[in-house]
């Protein structure tokens, strides 16, 4: 009887577990051109056939700051790490939540290529959506990364 | 430093704008038509005095001949002094020089000063990205 709970308790947690690995609390429109991953472990990540890359995710957003507090923090770290910031700017996703918008050059292993960082904050979570990938590549994909980050939405 | 043809510096900014950015780029430009101009006619104004000093010198007599050989010889050293520094201006308006200051490279896996508190923050960026697909 009590193995029987035992087990009966096991194949919900599992479910669970299974459920939360595949749950997001945001919606990211998939950018046009792009293939979608599964998300895992609450990452939506896609990306094109010639390696234009689109990864968001959230973390707690402790201590608490906003958008461009957070965003503030980011530049000033990937500027010493040699990235040139290109444009930054406010942006007003879907779901009327706030952030930002900054677009980085990098040049890595011999290539020139585009970061983009939006950061969208609310009372409890700080939302990451990073893209990027060699600069001819993203500047084809921009509009669509761009379109998919203004249609981000928090559940 | 290099010094190239005003035609080979569009080259070379391609060839460094490929190897690194380009964080820093100022164009001066001299002009030195003014002193060129004016070596010029003094060059020539000494040259009609060192014709002129030795035609002098073949009809005079032996004691004139002596102080229009030391003069002529004072012109010449000026004539050539001028010419040289002609020659100098000509040089640096033909060839452009440009001087190429290379800073350390900044390495993929961030081994430059850069620090931050926020552990998020230290795995943004392109490397991070692209690992990210690449570990399962």
């Amino acid at each position: 009887m009590e193995t029987g709970i035992m087990r009966t308790c096991f194949r919900i947690s599992v479910v669970f577990m299974l459920l939360c690995t595949g749950c997001t609390s945001f919606t990211v429109p998939g950018p046009a051109g792009f293939a979608e991953y599964p998300v895992k472990k609450g990452v939506y990540r896609a990306i094109t056939s010639d390696g234009v890359r689109l990864r968001v995710y959230r973390i707690k957003n402790e201590p608490f700051g906003d958008a461009s507090m957070w965003n503030a923090s980011a530049a000033l770290y990937l500027k010493k790490k040699g990235y040139r910031e290109k444009n930054s700017v406010p942006v007003t996703a879907g779901s009327g939540i706030k952030g930002t918008l900054s677009e980085y050059l990098y040049h890595y292993y011999g290539k020139d290529y585009v970061y983009a960082l939006a950061l969208f904050t609310d009372r409890s979570y700080l939302y990451i959506i990073e893209a990027g990938g060699t600069q001819k590549e993203y500047e084809k994909k921009r509009e669509s990364l761009v379109s998919a980050i203004r249609g981000f939405s928090v559940k | 430093m290099l010094r190239l043809k005003e035609q080979s510096v569009n080259g070379l900014r391609a060839f460094l704008a490929g190897t690194g950015f380009i964080i820093d780029e100022q164009v001066y430009r001299r002009s030195v038509t003014g002193k060129v101009v004016d070596l010029r006619t003094r060059l020539r104004v000494k040259e009609k005095l060192h014709r002129d000093l030795l035609e002098l010198f073949n009809s005079s007599s032996f004691h004139q001949a002596l102080d229009v050989e030391k003069e002529i010889g004072r012109q010449i050293l000026e004539i050539e002094k001028l010419k040289g520094e002609l020659a100098y201006y000509m040089d640096q308006a033909s060839l452009t020089l440009i001087t190429v200051m290379f800073t350390g490279p900044v390495s993929p896996g961030g081994q430059s000063a850069a620090s931050t508190r926020w552990g998020w923050i230290r795995k943004l960026g392109i490397p991070g990205l692209i690992q990210s697909w690449e570990v399962p």
